[in-house]
């Protein structure tokens, strides 16, 4: 089992410090394995190591979700881009309590477009900056950390952030038409938990789309590692090409929102899928330099 | 030099106890340390100068508190009220 676990555990990107801790605690398994000699003894063994490697992995992701957010100023404009994002919700209700004109509505409805477009872009920024802070530094990127950050981030805008943007701008433009009506939730003014909860096939569908942006943050921020010792031409290679993957990941979740009867609930997953992947591919490539046990 | 609770409990045990593994501290800390978190605590540690680590048997390290270690456990001590100042 230690074998498979320390196989599995080569493929995350650790920086020196973290991979210390792990080294560490795997040395601690294969001591207390040598000591095991009697069936129950080992299964006992097992379990015990595997959760301290679960807790070390914990303990090294808490700490290096600190590391990026007081040290990466990728991490700085991914809550930029939030706090944007925030504020387009602030710009919308406020204007509808100011009563806006009809072409105001036009406005704000690009806005919020643009808001949306910004969510996965989040993950491409963090992305982005890593990559590019990266290779003038000899600092290591907590890239753990960093997926860390964009899941949590990501989690809170797919699961409160779209749909109360989405529920504002339609309030707005009612204010706006000078209308008062009582708003029933449309699907995409409905929160992630409550369109799981639901359970009809429109509702899953939807929620699956906005987890497999959650998904695909961290996929990104992932892809980004193995990146980091490549030469300066693949990493800007890399750089162009990982924000193509992420507009086509809005381009096609748009349109299968349009076209909802066209398409699979699994087709707007394959752009995680695919840098989940590649990250993978692209780390065993790197295995040489890695000093696991 | 701010000293968390779980350093100031390492320095204590490796003062007391003489140089020690990961585990070892883990097993004297009562429960009190974690074996998930003992390492990413050294290594912290090991960072600011409080702990030194030579290379053990099978990819393990022993630990042993520094000078400034054990200056930052005493003041910590003298700031609890554990010790007074003539036992510095």
């Amino acid at each position: 089992m230690r074998a498979r676990v320390t196989a599995l555990l080569r493929l995350v990107p650790l920086d020196p410090r973290g991979q210390q801790a792990l080294v560490e605690t795997l040395a601690d398994w294969r001591h207390e394995e040598v000591a095991a000699t009697a069936v129950g003894a080992r299964l006992t063994c097992d379990l015990r190591a595997l959760r301290a490697v679960a807790h070390t992995l914990a303990a090294i992701t808490a700490r290096q979700m600190i590391d990026a957010v007081q040290h990466e100023a990728a991490v700085l404009s991914l809550f930029v881009l939030m706090y944007g994002y925030l504020l387009h919700g602030l710009l919308i209700e406020g204007s509808a309590w100011l009563g806006q004109s009809p072409a105001s509505v036009q406005f704000l409805w690009l806005a919020a477009t643009f808001g949306g477009f910004t969510l996965p872009f989040g993950a491409l920024a963090l992305f982005l900056g890593t990559l590019a802070i990266n290779h003038r530094r000899a600092r290591p990127t907590p890239y753990l950390g960093l997926a860390a950050v964009a899941l949590v981030v990501m989690t809170i805008e797919a699961a409160w952030g779209i749909p109360l943007l989405n529920t504002h701008f339609r309030e707005s433009a009612f204010a706006a038409a000078g209308q008062q009506v009582v708003l029933t939730p449309v699907l995409s003014e409905r929160t992630l938990l409550d369109l799981l909860v639901s359970g009809g096939p429109r509702e899953v569908a939807f929620a699956s789309m906005r987890l497999s942006l959650v998904a695909a943050c961290p996929a990104f921020v992932l892809l980004a590692g193995p990146f980091e010792t490549a030469s300066r031409r693949i990493r800007w290679l890399a750089a162009a090409l990982v924000p193509v993957l992420g507009f086509g990941l809005v381009i096609v979740g748009s349109q299968w929102l349009s076209y909802d009867h066209w398409f699979s609930p699994v087709l707007p997953w394959i752009f995680p899928m695919t840098g989940i992947l590649a990250a993978l591919q692209l780390r065993q490539r790197q295995l040489a330099h890695h000093t696991l046990p | 030099m701010r000293l968390p609770a779980s350093e100031r409990l390492i320095l204590s045990l490796l003062v007391a106890n003489g140089p020690c593994y990961g585990l070892e501290l883990v097993a004297g800390s009562r429960g009190r340390l974690k074996r998930g978190g003992i390492y990413v605590t050294l290594g912290r540690m090991e960072e600011k100068g409080l702990v030194a680590a030579k290379a053990g048997d099978g990819g393990r390290r022993v630990y042993k508190p520094t000078a400034l270690g054990q200056r930052a456990l005493a003041a910590a001590r003298l700031f609890a009220g554990e010790i007074k100042l003539g036992n510095l």
